[in-house]
């Protein structure tokens, strides 16, 4: 290959017609190019030549070989001809390229990085969740990992409460007859799971968005209620092939930060425009701070009037001009029943994750007939936005053990402190020490093996606690803290009650 | 005859005259000595054209380069060409089959070969595994 690229040959298009091309190839024995050229609708097809070789192609192409300046090989499979299995099992052999020798190392040094970082790998050695067979594509929590997502549901709820919402709970199994009203009978079949129950079947909700709207449903509103704000951390199933399954990235339940927002129309583009900022905050706090943000457009397959969707769409692009937000246009990728805004956020190895979305639906309202009666006494639509920041939890728990590597910020951290006893003398006091700890709401874990105090310090930084707290005669006697940080190789001493005060500080960094 | 010219708009909805018969490198060429370094295709009219097409009516230029997801595609496009190539060098009576840009997958394209004897493949695999990456 490197010879090829050396050679910088030039590349060359050529245009014959079926018969000729068919011939030509049919001399060389490439039967599987005479097989593809033959199903061919057209008269003529393109050849691509460069130097010797050629094949065919519609193009286009790079003008010269020697533009392909880093080639890598980087994976080989077989594959069946056509993906038949009764056909010839294929080589199948996997490749990267780029411009420059450089953009290669990085693309190397991006994928080994990710390959440390893989959360599966990090989730199994810090014990957070495990797959298991008797549930595949269904997520376990074990303590550490349900730490974590306690910690992120405990953010969201308070962020969420600051801005007006309030938080509700709907079934997980819903008749059939709902789910045919809303639409999901139709549009989302093949995804969802069913029972029977009394005879009648029952659907696992997919999405939260019905049971929502029957809540809103439930009284009469005026325009003094609204905007109405229901937020949920709905869990959800979706049957997904097993083929496609990956680590948290992509499973079959999940739990969605979820909110349900009633508005008049005229209210919309406000709403949206706090929304907006509501998301960039959540990610912010994670520590992002670059993101890809992009506006996805209506379909040919749509619901809803024309007027409304142009309206709708204009509304999320002001929104996101006027706080000079970049985004790019997802042209027709918008869900049947309104538009969207997509945000990505990049990750520390420059990897971009699609986390929240802010959705609007004008198909909902019509469909459950939701009303409010206005400031005129008529009954009017409100219309619905969908949102969530985070996305699924399990998710952005993924995102989040890759991008920290495990090492997890304080805030959300399963394990904050560990309290190591350097002998068996100091095990009583590192004990209390550990519940008045725990007495303040801090996740502490003691480590009162017996062994050597070496070997405790090297395990605590495998299990990449935030602090460790060493425990020897010295603190007891002078009654203080000997702690050190991750990543850090000083131990600083100081007095209970700083200790306090600095972890407190370190809670809201 | 006086030669005839074409109108050719840029993105920056500038106009230039060239005259007809015109090959895209050569108008990128006049735009940009930089731009024509890294072109690698162009659009014309929204349709993907190599360099070396020749221009015969007023059109609308956007010139491809690695930095755009179509011109990302190509350049993974002409690679797996590039694969191909170096197998049949390396192995003449390995029969080619397809080889696509993917979006999802352990590279950004992949060539499905039938390498006739599966004895040889060992073989072949050793050779190319020079360029393998060590993942």
């Amino acid at each position: 290959m490197d010879r090829i690229v050396k050679e910088n040959l030039e590349v060359r298009r050529e245009e014959l017609n079926i018969s000729d091309a068919i011939q030509k190839f049919t001399s060389m024995g490439e039967k599987y190019k005479v097989e593809l050229i033959s199903g061919f609708n057209s008269e003529s097809v393109s050849l691509y030549y460069q130097g010797e070789w050629f094949d065919l192609c519609r193009g286009p192409h790079i003008p010269k070989t020697g533009l392909i300046r880093a080639f890598k090989l980087t994976a080989i499979s077989g594959a069946y001809w056509k993906a038949d299995s009764k056909n010839k099992m294929l080589q199948r052999i996997y490749g990267v390229s780029f411009a420059s020798k450089k953009e290669l190392d990085e693309y190397i040094y991006r994928m080994e990085e990710a390959k440390k970082r893989d959360h599966r790998k990090l989730g199994k050695e810090m014990d957070l969740f495990s797959f298991q067979d008797d549930a595949p594509g269904f997520p376990f929590w074990h303590p550490k990992g349900t730490i974590l997502w306690n910690a992120l549901a405990d953010y969201i709820r308070l962020e969420c409460a600051k801005r007006g919402y309030q938080e509700i709970k709907t079934p997980m199994i819903l008749n059939s007859d709902l789910w045919k009203r809303s639409g999901h009978w139709d549009n989302f079949h093949e995804n969802m799971y069913f029972t029977e129950i009394d005879e009648e079947t029952f659907a696992v909700k997919p999405m939260n968005c019905p049971g929502c709207s029957l809540i809103y449903k439930y009284h009469l509103h005026s325009y003094r209620d609204l905007p109405l704000r229901f937020s949920e951390l709905g869990t959800v199933h979706r049957h997904e092939l097993s083929g496609v399954l990956h680590g948290l990235f992509r499973v079959r339940a999940f739990t969605q930060d979820d909110a349900h927002i009633y508005t008049p129309l005229e209210n919309l583009q406000a709403e949206v425009a706090d929304l907006i900022d509501f998301t960039f905050s959540v990610y912010k706090r994670f520590g992002f701070r670059e993101f890809k943000t992009f506006i996805a457009t209506r379909p040919e397959k749509s619901v809803g009037k024309i007027e409304d969707w142009d309206f709708a769409t204009k509304a999320l692009e002001e929104s996101l001009s006027q706080k000079n937000i970049p985004y790019a246009i997802k042209d027709g990728e918008g869900a049947f029943y309104g538009p969207k805004i997509e945000f990505n956020i990049k990750d520390s190895i420059g990897r971009l994750w699609q986390c929240g979305t802010i959705q609007l639906d004008f198909s909902m309202p019509e469909r459950f007939e939701l009303e409010y009666t206005g400031s005129d006494g008529k009954k009017h639509r409100p219309v619905m936005i969908h949102r969530a920041i985070y996305g699924s939890l399990e998710r952005f728990i993924g995102i989040l053990t890759e991008n920290f590597e495990g090492k997890f910020p304080f805030w959300i951290s399963p394990s904050q402190i560990r309290v190591l006893s350097v002998s068996e003398a100091q095990n009583e006091v590192s004990k209390s020490i550990s519940d008045w700890l725990i007495s303040y709401g801090y996740r502490v874990e003691v480590d009162l093996r017996n062994e050597k105090i070496g070997y405790k310090i090297r395990d605590s930084i495998l299990k990449k606690a935030n602090f460790l707290l060493i425990i020897g005669d010295k603190e007891i006697e002078g009654n203080t803290i000997s702690f050190r940080k991750r990543g850090e190789e000083n131990t600083t001493t100081v007095s209970r009650e700083e200790f306090l005060i600095l972890l407190s500080k370190e809670k809201e960094s | 005859m006086a030669s005839q010219t074409i109108k050719i708009q840029l993105i920056d909805n500038s106009i230039r005259d060239i005259p007809i018969h015109t090959k895209i490198s050569e108008v990128i060429q006049l735009i940009s000595t930089s731009l024509y370094k890294s072109a690698l295709a162009a659009k014309i009219d929204g349709i993907e054209k190599d360099l070396s097409y020749n221009l015969d009516k007023d059109c609308k230029l956007e010139v491809l380069t690695i930095d755009s997801k179509e011109g990302r595609e190509i350049f993974s496009h002409s690679s797996a060409h590039l694969l191909g190539q170096a197998v049949q060098r390396l192995y003449p009576k390995a029969l080619l089959t397809v080889g696509p840009v993917i979006e999802n997958g352990p590279g950004f394209f992949y060539y499905d070969i039938d390498f006739a004897d599966d004895s040889i493949t060992q073989e072949i695999f050793q050779r190319l595994k020079k360029k393998w990456i060590g993942l």
